[in-house]
């Protein structure tokens, strides 16, 4: 009894559970049964995941399984390559894309050759597609679901649906504002669309294996409201849209209004955390720029439960200062505590604030004399980009080891990224194109960031075996060179024609040392 | 009072909130009841292992239960390889005895004792080369050089870098 293979394979199997990648690895390399077990069975497991068996079901918990387990990773435009993938696999995509991450190491492109003129695009995500909303214009992007080759799996322009004239009711050229996927059985073809005209409207997009000349979306208009929608969120069966005006409906499913309210201010961007939060985030232009509003049984209410303030408590009383709150979001997936009291938000003073909202409130305030007073909480963590006093446009959690915060803020194209768990090491990186654009959209995954700005969708993309046949083909115009200086893409260069060269920079001075 | 009879026949008169650290010795003094005077055999360990064990369930037998199906407990268990100091002395054995108790654990199914020997046995694993975990665990390199090779070359995104 002196050697580690006299002990039974489940307590072997145990010891698994507490071993790094790089351990795992190793201890594999020692011996053929120990790479049998850490690797091997898992093979067995998904040969025969048709017929799984009580045993099999418990190797698939094995090592590397195991690890994954432990360390899941949070990505849509990969869940549908999960169901292929080995855990194998999947362990060694993500810890690629972690290096990929500590490093800073990307691959940065388009998504398409740029729009015209200056857009307000609008973007949503689900298992199987990305939408990009430009104009009145859908860029439908369906994510590969076989994975054919050994690189990364690709994401191709599936349509491109414009949305005016083809339905009577909404004949307008108007443009989309806001855009949210809802539930449809994991179809991932229906969509809450939000316009400029105050419009809300059903999409269905069209099934992408029937081909044929007239492949249009189906549109039913749902609603209309005096001033354009400026955010969608959806959770679950619940869909809420805010108006600019700052008038908000909560609709069951996609059709039936539940509840509506008005908070009478200029509001931007709001987020339903999940189906049992029970309460929904509104950020607007006000002197109480982020406010979390309860849903009850009986429905919306005007009344927050609770204002989110920028500043210390004891500062509230004597400055009550007014701002704007213009993306909300959920934590990164590693973040402590309960990710649905845990509330993510990009502020005009060029802030992100994450709030916890079993947090004690540390004042209270009163919007006008008669109403009730509104319990206050302060930040309980505030980032920022030392060389960017821009707006935050928006936000998206999620990141290599699901510890990082992606922001778009308002000029130059700029995207920050911060690590929750090493604030220091935080950075940014200007969008290809480095258009002066605002990057109004950012929905950030394991291994992928997508945005866009008013010139183009982009990605980066920090996975492992990016090659030319992983992203849309982009039209040749683009420069390899210094040539053509005056055309529209003049600031997007590339060298292979998968890498384009993007511009990055560290947060702390890396001359200040230290 | 319970007592338990050794592999190698010797008795141990054990307090019952002692034995009970054991999911395995819980459910045999259920089946037995109340009769004191019953031995309860535990085949496969030897009494000198079975004094370690015992001293460790001593030590431990106010600690709160895991329940079995407190999937969170279990996670936020196996996300540490931490050992409290008192696990740490009781467990700087010989390589034989570590084995041991972990084998013991496993029998009895005293879940805390197990992790504990596992995560002593990780914790060896950590920062080795594969040759050093051969030496230590006596483990014999049964690969061809091709193999190992090839395997190696698979796993290259693995290594620390």
């Amino acid at each position: 009894m002196d050697s580690l293979l006299d002990l039974p394979s489940d307590v072997i199997i145990n010891v698994f559970n507490y071993l790094s990648i790089d351990s795992l690895y190793r201890l594999s390399l020692t011996c053929r049964y120990l790479h049998a077990l850490v690797r091997e069975f898992l093979s067995l497991t998904l040969k025969y995941k048709s017929r799984v068996t009580t045993a099999f079901f418990q190797i698939s918990h094995f090592g590397w399984a195991s690890y994954l387990r432990q360390n899941p990773r949070n990505s849509w435009s990969l869940s549908c390559i999960d169901q292929v993938w080995s855990p194998f696999e999947r362990v060694r995509y993500n810890s690629i894309s972690e290096r990929n991450w500590k490093n800073r190491d990307f691959i940065a492109r388009p998504l398409s050759a740029p729009w015209r003129g200056r857009l307000r695009p609008e973007l949503t995500i689900s298992r199987k597609r990305l939408v990009v909303a430009a104009d009145c214009n859908l860029y439908v992007y369906a994510f590969s679901q076989r994975s054919e080759r050994a690189s990364t799996p690709g994401i191709q322009l599936e349509g491109l649906y414009p949305l005016n004239g083809s339905n009577e009711q909404h004949q307008a050229l108007h443009d989309i504002t806001a855009i949210a996927f809802l539930p449809d059985n994991g179809e991932d073809r229906t969509l809450l669309v939000g316009f400029v005209d105050g419009y809300v409207m059903r999409v269905t997009l069209p099934e992408p294996e029937k081909s044929g000349p007239l492949l249009v979306p189906e549109l039913e208009p749902l609603d209309t409201e005096e001033d354009s929608i400026m955010s969608i969120s959806v959770s679950g069966n619940l869909s809420f849209t805010l108006s600019g005006f700052g008038k908000g409906t909560l609709r069951l499913g996609s059709s039936k209004i539940a509840s509506e309210m008005d908070i009478g201010e200029k509001s931007w961007s709001s987020f339903l955390p999940s189906p049992n939060a029970q309460f929904v985030a509104i950020g607007a232009s006000s002197r109480m720029p982020l406010a979390v509003y309860p849903i009850r049984d009986t429905g919306l209410s005007s009344v927050p439960s609770a204002a989110l303030t920028s500043v210390r408590a004891s500062e509230w009383a004597s400055r009550a200062p007014a701002s704007a709150v213009y993306g909300i979001t959920g934590p990164p997936p590693s973040f402590p505590g309960n990710p649905e009291q845990i509330i993510v938000s990009g502020w005009f003073d060029g802030r992100v604030r994450l709030f916890d909202l079993r947090n004690p409130p540390t004042s209270s305030m009163t919007a006008t004399p008669m109403a009730k007073a509104v319990p206050v909480l302060s930040p309980i963590m505030s980032l920022s980009d030392p060389w960017a006093s821009e707006s935050i446009y928006s936000v998206s959690s999620g990141g290599g080891t699901g510890c990082n915060i992606a922001a778009g803020t308002a000029r130059h194209s700029v995207v920050a990224f911060w690590d929750v768990r090493a604030i220091r090491e935080s950075w940014s990186v200007h969008a290809p194109g480095n258009d002066s654009s605002p990057v109004y959209a950012v929905q950030l995954e394991s291994s992928r960031l997508f945005g866009v700005t008013q010139s183009r969708a982009f990605v980066c993309d920090f996975g492992p075996g990016v090659d030319a046949d992983t992203y849309p083909k982009l039209p040749q115009l683009t420069i390899t060179g210094r040539r053509n200086r005056r055309g529209l893409d003049d600031a997007l260069r590339t060298e292979d024609g998968i890498r384009y060269e993007v511009t990055k920079y560290l947060h702390r001075n890396p001359m200040a040392g230290g | 009072m319970v007592i338990i009879r050794t592999a190698d026949k010797e008795k141990f008169t054990v307090d019952r909130d002692v034995a009970e650290c054991s999911v395995l010795l819980k459910n045999l003094l259920e089946d037995v009841g109340e009769n004191e005077e019953e031995e309860i055999p535990v085949q496969n360990i030897n009494s000198s292992v079975f004094r370690k064990v015992l001293e460790w369930c001593e030590h431990h037998k106010n600690d709160p239960r895991p329940a079995s199906d407190d999937s969170a407990a279990e996670e936020s268990r196996r996300r540490t390889t931490d050992i409290s100091e008192w696990d740490q002395k009781f467990i700087a054995v010989d390589q034989e005895m570590l084995f041991e108790i972990i084998l013991a654990a496993n029998y009895l199914d005293i879940k805390p004792l197990l992790d504990v020997g596992c995560k002593t046995v990780a914790n060896m694993i950590k920062g080795k080369t594969p040759e050093e975990i051969r030496k230590l665990f006596n483990i014999t390199n049964d690969f061809t050089p091709e193999e190992e090779a090839q395997i190696r070359r698979e796993n290259e995104w693995a290594e620390d870098r």
